[in-house]
């Protein structure tokens, strides 16, 4: 008998009916089967008469074809996966077991090692695809929509705010995409207009903006921050933000979403009618750094963005420390590398506050309180270098660790200071590197305390490594030392160890344990665990990247790998590892495609990438400025600006990372407003200033539900141009189509670019706008994919078109596999990408010296401390901040943020911070959940019920928003001192002077949305006052709040737009806001750029820039609601007596494993 | 009753049926250390299997956290409790009673129905750790304690505020309770591969599978009205590819093949190898005496009380055997997580490990080191 699944179901659900009248077991037959063939079974575990039935599952198995393609959300593993086809429909997805057949164009092989990547979230992506909650077509917010009818009549006044700007509340017209890129494109016309020359800049004025802001509206695209002298009025195309969204994500589609801003010099040239040397482009938003996800220090030590070393790489170290990374739940596809090593020998240590999934896979834990890690390894450092684990040699060669410090400036000493009409040498060893000619006379060259000669020596950047060692000087890492100067002053000189000596010995063992926290047996261990093991690597990521001090923490982090020598070797180096960041992989590969000249295009397909002529019209700028309101000034987005006692206006932002107005958005790929840290502010205060904000995506989040206009767009398996990705985690390069048809009317994001151009082309007459897309247009933009490979020194040699017909993946041709960073520094002796050409752990830029930061010093959190927030820990004199007379008791954030004073921890110790008196005395962890990447697959139903205490498919609890939602850990006890129960519902607040947001009042219908409402989880792992909450989940809006209120079944889902939120009420981000970290709004930074080997200094993209810092908030945790259904009692397994905090007698036997006695011989 | 052998006990024990042992049994060996519990096998099973109507409660793969994490709830604090202080093994042998042996009067096996509401919220407590102390002379700090951050005592090298990744399959028992207590013997396990299956046709939907399972792996579906359970991916295993949940295995945690009792082992057959020589692999609850066929290596710093409870008295062994591995149990290591055919021979070289399919034919060839490679120096690391 055949039985098909469908037939199967049918007969059950018949035979249901007569259920009820059958009698007992042994008496079935039902009338609707069949009756099998033997009816007598005599040994089942023997042999069994009738398995034609077995059909039915391997019908259900059945499919027709199959497709490869990669799952690229913004988690750095891009991994390749097969796709199972039926009836044209992708049923589920599987591993591809393929990596065994990459290659590169050597004849190099990947290994089965490798397989296979890919993990749940690739494996539900169905339930995206085909889920509720896809983008179906282009939307237009209807009181957008007649705003731009009504000919943009001022949106700042208020009525037309009332009656055009209710973003979020409005209802959504769906029109065609044609439709869309013409209004899109008259209002992109229109605010270039509006904001372009005096009359722009006086209606910038008007509305509070600071003429720096102004200002750097103006320039030209060589240098986007060094005004023109030519350049006489502002572009208002500068007041457009255009963000890639995760841009190595899709380096053509998402990417090409810079080679939009840079096709607005076009638009620019029509605007102001200047000739094209003189326009921009529009700028182009940051994602990393706002993310978090950078680790900001290594920039400041080697030069370059980021040193991780690739994923296979791991299994190399013999010593794995994670510094607040939980590794097990963040990097799934390839965390295999990392826990084999405990199969090889080698040891695996974590520092967190927590016992997290990687602790529980760890030699040994350290736990730590939050924000405290830099003076840990301070202390560290002090048992390194008091016990002498250092590698002397290493630090030698190496590191500025025996460059001479002037005593009376803090700058490093010059061979120019003490040698009348000194010439710097000729650089001869560069490598790769570009620099500037006025750069290398800037920078000078340095001077060592030779032991040999007992008198300075010149060492140039050129003398690293085995060019050191033909010196033949023998530096002195000790002592203090005189030397005259050339205007004959006399001063004190000190190696940079010998001040490093000097400040770590003021972090003791005694006075870290109590700072940190730490079990003070445990510092030591790892301490001579970093001076006994080698190779040793150290990653860190959101966990401590997300405080405000992140680049001290990398700084510190660097510091016990230069002093134990573990740099550019397998096995060693520090990653931070958190995003697919890394455009930079490609070297300058990408400019082909996201810079082309518009003005001097390239139209024949044949020509190499790297002739096509390249300008830089497109603008970098960082998004965490759009994300800071002032309290205290009332800007709602801008740089930092403080009223400082000492010296009145001070703007603590630099001039290359100065951001303009924002007045038009359009992000694709990612959610941005939704993952805003400080949401609902943005919402309040800045979004009022903006006149078009637009999301491409394939699924409707919680920034298309406050946006003017959303685009639809192809999810991965729909894509019918090719896209591809390379990653930083592993060796490989992918480029892959879709392969099934869009199932909706969507298109690819750089269609979508190309389409408004299109308009913008009809609107000005300037057919350059439309030949700027013609590969995109004419469905090859594989040709532009080729360019970027052809210009890019890690791709070149590739053909795209047998990369498409492989259908595997191929090597990114790094130097070495596994990419191990500085192999070249460390191995063939090449200076690092900074002044000294070493790793430096001393900084003498202005900015440094004077924020008191020239060594590494431990500093309060900014806001999450229970001490006085941002004072630093430590007495040594050559720490000389300028204190700009900020009051302690001022608990304005502007003014924290540059509180620069300095204390011993003794008298820290007894300081207070305002916010912890108040009773805000929690801290929240919010890391990165496996179920989710950013808020991507944040509502697909299966994960949704798995990653949280509360998933009920059948929602028992109708309170829930959807079938689960989204939840506090907690500590049991310090949970029960406040009266709360596991599973009830708490309110989250953090700090009300400006949050949820600035200007909220108790009562209005906006603070109840954006007042943060979630349940507790219990769990013993977190300290007292550690809490975490994931992030990056789906906010609350207005429409799903009144659906919550509304619906008989209370969802939290939107009524027009299907929108599913996580929360009751508010988000994650109610509780955080931006912040702006002045030692990373420097201009004096000495850096590569990141695309390429130029040498440069300031701000650069993802690189050095304010880093995002959510985990700086403290809460306070009020009980809301009691966790039993209906609120009524508490949540029904608390009174089992076999959850966390409430064990009963059997839960305590069973979790000491008192059940079960083992006597005798174990076997 | 008849008596079986049942080589878990190291002693014959009573099962209703007579012990014929199929020609091949299905197995797979879980390496519990290196799980990060990330579900995707869990996903994988449920978009192959569990996605219809009737099926939202239903995850026949699941990954659950010990010790307070289990799908469906409490199964085996319940069970453990019902067998009660008689749990003991002396020199390897289990004196204590197995669920058939303490089944009550009337009935076949000591079992319990698990409410619906036990099938409801199947992740819970992920990520949270043991708020109990181990000895419990210690001062007891209450359900919490976070100062005990010592995870490397010498004398007592485990991590007190424990938890761990539990992964879980049906056990394709040798000695199934499931279909020992089935009514209408609709349970069977088949001759070639030793699969148990719920017969779908002839399932009247009785539950007492769903009650005799002391794993808690048969589920009942409402809507077809019958119930079911893991099929092992039958339709992938009859031809030679590996099941869905263990190919999906991000973590390679997971290896599958096939078992013999330890005294016909094959010292090249990956399941029989990692058990029965290397012995670093155990089962599940073998209190329970079903003759699961899962194993696990044991988590390396989870106190050894609670892993005796739940893997019998091979714990020790286990892990030190794990972390100090033999060249030869690096190399069958490192062939998990390789390739979605099932290696039914091993060899392992200096340099690799490889496997074998039915025929002998070598399937995959796994460096145990990967290469270092080097590139034309305009290539660059630094970018």
């Amino acid at each position: 008998m055949e039985v098909t699944r469908r037939d199967f179901l049918k007969m059950a659900g018949a035979a249901g009916v007569g259920m009820t009248a059958l009698g007992n077991g042994s008496s079935l037959g039902l009338q609707l089967f069949e009756p099998t063939k033997a009816t007598k079974v005599q040994n089942p575990i023997e042999s069994y008469p009738d398995r034609n039935w077995e059909e039915v599952y391997r019908n259900i198995y059945r499919f027709d074809r199959e497709f490869r393609f990669n799952c690229v959300p913004n988690d750095t593993h891009n991994c390749r996966l097969t796709a199972a086809v039926r009836n044209g429909i992708v049923t589920r997805v599987e591993q591809s077991y393929d990596h065994q057949k990459y290659r590169d164009i050597y004849g190099n092989v990947a290994t089965p090692a490798w397989n296979p990547r890919g993990c749940l979230k690739g494996y539900s992506i169905t339930r995206r695809v085909y889920g509720p909650y896809r983008i179906k077509h282009t939307m237009i917010r209807k009181g957008w929509l007649d705003w731009v009818n009504a000919g943009y009549p001022d949106p700042r006044a208020p009525e037309n705010q009332q009656k055009y700007f209710q973003r979020g509340k409005d209802p959504w017209v769906k029109v065609s995409y044609e439709e869309a890129a013409e209004l899109v494109a008259r209002t992109l016309l229109h605010v270039a207009k509006k904001y372009s020359g005096e009359e722009g800049a006086q209606r910038l004025r008007e509305e509070g903006y600071p003429e720096e802001s102004i200002e750097s509206m103006k320039g030209n695209w060589q240098s986007p921050w060094s005004s023109n002298p030519k350049n006489k009025t502002i572009a208002g195309v500068q007041t457009f933000k255009f963000r890639p969204g995760m841009p190595m994500l899709g380096g053509s589609a998402k990417i090409g979403n810079v080679r939009n801003c840079n096709v607005m010099a076009l638009l620019d040239h029509y605007v102001r009618g200047v000739p094209p040397d003189e326009c921009r482009g529009a700028r182009y938003f940051s994602n990393y750094t706002w993310h978090g996800d950078l680790d900001p220090g290594t920039p400041m030590v080697t030069g370059i963005q980021t040193f991780d070393p690739e994923f296979s790489d791991h299994r190399n170290s013999k010593l794995y420390v994670l510094v607040g990374k939980n590794f097990i739940e963040n990097k799934m596809p390839e965390a295999h590398w990392m826990n084999e090593i405990m199969e090889r020998g080698g040891k695996i240590v974590v520092v967190s506050p927590e016992y997290s999934p990687s602790s529980a896979k760890a030699n040994y834990w350290l736990t730590v309180r939050p924000g405290s890690d830099v003076a840990l390894f301070l202390g560290i450092c002090n048992i390194i270098i008091q016990e002498k684990l250092y590698d002397e040699q290493f630090v030698k060669r190496f590191t500025d660790f025996p460059l001479l410090v002037r005593g009376d400036t803090l700058q490093l000493l010059l061979a120019s200071d003490i040698i009348k009409g000194y010439k710097n040498k000729k650089l001869e060893n560069l490598g790769p590197q570009v620099i500037k000619p006025e750069y290398r006379e800037e920078w000078g060259d340095r001077v060592v305390w030779d032991r040999v000669t007992n008198k300075p020596a010149v060492v140039t950047r050129d003398d690293v490594g085995t060019w050191f060692d033909k010196l033949g000087v023998d530096p002195e890492l000790e002592g203090t030392f005189k030397v005259k100067t050339v205007d004959g002053k006399e001063i004190e000189v000190k190696p940079v160890f010998q001040l490093y000596k000097e400040l770590c010995a003021e972090y003791d063992l005694d006075t870290v344990a109590d700072i940190s926290g730490t079990p003070k047996h445990l510092i030591p261990r790892l301490a001579r665990d970093f001076g006994t093991i080698k190779p040793v690597q150290i990653h860190t990521g959101e966990g401590t990247n997300h405080y405000f001090h992140n680049d001290q923490k990398d700084r510190v982090l660097w510091m016990v790998l230069a002093l134990t020598g573990n740099v550019g070797k397998p096995g060693a180096n520090y990653g931070h590892w958190a995003g697919t960041y890394r455009t930079s992989s490609v070297g300058t590969g990408f400019a082909p495609w996201t810079n082309e000249d518009p003005f001097n295009m390239t139209l024949d397909p044949t020509v190499d990438g790297r002739d096509i002529k390249i300008k830089k019209y497109a603008h970098k700028e960082e998004i965490q400025y759009w994300n800071y309101s002032s309290v205290a000034t009332g800007q709602s987005e801008g740089p930092l600006i403080v009223n400082t006692p000492k010296y009145g206006r001070k703007v603590f932002t630099g001039k290359t990372h100065m951001p303009a107005p924002t007045k038009v958005e359009w992000h694709v790929n990612a959610n941005t407003f939704n993952n805003s840290k400080w949401a609902y502010n943005v919402l309040h205060n800045q979004y009022p200033h903006e006149e078009m904000v637009i999301y491409s995506d394939w699924e409707w989040n919680g920034s298309c539900e406050y946006a003017d206009v959303v685009f639809a767009v192809s999810s991965w398996v729909e894509i019918s141009q090719p896209e591809w990705a390379t990653s930083n985690s592993n060796p490989f390069v992918f480029i892959w189509r879709g392969g099934i048809k869009p199932l909706f009317n969507t298109l690819s994001d750089h269609e979508i670019y190309a389409l408004v151009s299109d308009k913008l082309a009809d609107l000005t007459g300037d057919e350059r706008f439309r030949d700027y897309w013609k590969f995109v247009r004419e469905g090859r933009s594989e040709i532009y994919i080729q360019r970027v490979f052809d210009a890019a020194v890690n791709l070149r040699g590739y053909n795209v078109y047998d990369m498409l017909d492989s259908d595997v993946g191929w090597f990114t041709m790094y130097r070495t596999y596994p990419r191990v960073p500085g192999w070249e520094e460390i191995n063939e002796s090449k200076p690092f990408y900074n002044k000294s050409g070493r790793l430096e752990l001393y900084r003498d830029e202005p900015e440094f010296i004077e924020y008191g930061e020239n060594m590494i010093v431990f500093r309060e959190p900014v806001e999450a401390t229970p001490h006085l927030p941002n004072v630093i820990v430590a007495n040594h004199p050559w720490i000389r901040p300028d204190d700009y007379g900020i009051s302690p008791e001022s608990t304005d954030m502007d003014d924290i943020h540059i509180r620069n004073i300095k204390m011993t921890w003794d008298k820290v110790k007894n300081t207070k911070n305002p916010l912890w008196e108040k009773g805000y005395r929690f801290y929240v962890m919010t890391p990165k959940s496996r179920y989710t990447v950013h808020s991507s697959w944040g509502v697909a139903d299966w994960l949704l019920i798995w990653e949280n205490n509360y998933g009920d498919p059948l929602r028992h609890d109708k309170r829930t928003p959807g079938i689960g939602e989204h939840q506090l850990h907690i500590n049991p006890d310090a949970a029960k001192e406040l009266g709360i129960n596991d599973g009830d519902y708490v309110y989250l607040d953090a700090n009300p002077v400006d949050r949820p947001y600035i200007g909220w009042r108790e009562g209005d219908e906006d603070y109840k949305i954006a007042r943060l409402m979630l349940r507790v989880t219990f769990n013993p792992a977190y300290p007292k006052h550690v809490t975490m909450m994931k992030h990056s989940a789906f906010m609350s809006s207005h429409k799903t709040v009144l659906a919550h209120e509304t619906r008989s079944d209370k969802l939290a889902r939107s009524a027009d737009t299907g929108y599913q939120s996580k929360f009751r009420y508010g988000s994650h981000q109610s509780i955080t806001r931006a912040y702006l970290q002045p030692t990373l709004m420097t201009d004096t930074l000495v850096r590569k750029d990141l695309w390429g080997w130029k040498i440069d200094k300031g701000y650069e993209y993802d690189t050095h820039a304010p880093n995002t810092c959510p985990k700086e908030t403290l809460v306070k945790i009020t009980k809301a609601e009691n966790g039993g259904i209906g609120g009524l009692d508490v949540w029904d397994p608390v009174k089992t007596g076999y959850t966390p905090g409430y064990e009963n007698d059997d839960m305590k036997k069973f979790i000491r494993g008192q059940f079960v006695k083992i006597e005798g011989v174990r076997t | 009753m008849p008596m079986v052998y049942n080589w878990q006990l190291g002693r014959e024990m009573f099962y209703p049926f007579e012990g014929v042992r199929p020609k091949k049994q299905f197995a797979a060996v879980f390496n519990i250390n290196r799980c990060i519990g990330c579900q995707t096998c869990t996903m994988a099973c449920k978009s192959t299997w569990t996605f219809s109507k009737g099926q939202e409660h239903m995850w026949w793969n699941n990954v659950e956290t010990k010790p307070y994490g289990g799908y469906p709830h409490f199964w085996d604090i319940a069970i453990l409790k019902m067998l009660g202080d008689g749990q003991v093994w002396v020199n390897g042998v289990y004196k204590g009673k197995t669920i058939y042996e303490a089944a009550p009067e009337g009935k076949q096996v000591l079992g319990v129905l698990k409410p619906e509401e036990d099938w409801r919220f199947p992740n819970w407590y992920q990520d949270v750790s043991s708020g109990i102390r181990q000895n419990p002379l210690d001062k007891d700090a209450g359900s919490s304690f976070t100062t005990h951050a010592d995870l490397e005592d010498p004398v007592n090298p485990v991590h007190e505020n424990f938890f761990y990744y539990l992964q879980r399959i049906c056990n394709h028992c040798t000695y199934p309770s499931c279909g020992s207590v089935c009514p209408r013997k609709a349970i069977y396990k088949r001759p070639e591969d030793g699969i148990v299956l719920i017969d779908q046709n002839r399932c009247r939907g009785y539950r007492e599978c769903v009650t005799g399972c002391p794993y808690g792996k048969s589920l009942y579906n409402p809507v077809t009205r019958v119930s079911e359970k893991c099929i092992a991916c039958y339709p992938r295993v009859e031809q030679g590819i590996i099941t869905r949940c263990i190919a999906a295995c991000v973590g390679k945690i997971r290896l599958q093949g096939w078992i013999k009792p330890p005294e016909e082992a094959i010292p090249d057959s990956p399941m029989d190898y990692l058990a029965h020589i290397a012995k670093i692999a155990l089962p599940l609850y073998p209190q329970y005496g079903c003759e699961g066929n899962i194993y696990y290596t044991p988590p390396r710093w989870v106190p050894r009380a609670y892993q005796d409870q739940m893997f019998g008295p091979g714990v020790d062994t286990a892990i030190k055997n794990y972390i100090h591995p033999s060249h030869e149990t690096l190399g069958v290591m490192q062939l998990f997580g390789t390739t979605q055919k099932i290696i039914e021979r091993f060899r392992i070289t200096e340099k690799d490990a490889i496997g074998f399919d039915i025929n002998g034919r070598e399937i995959i060839r796994v460096p145990i080191m990967e290469p270092f490679i080097i590139r034309p120096s305009f290539r660059q690391n630094t970018s």
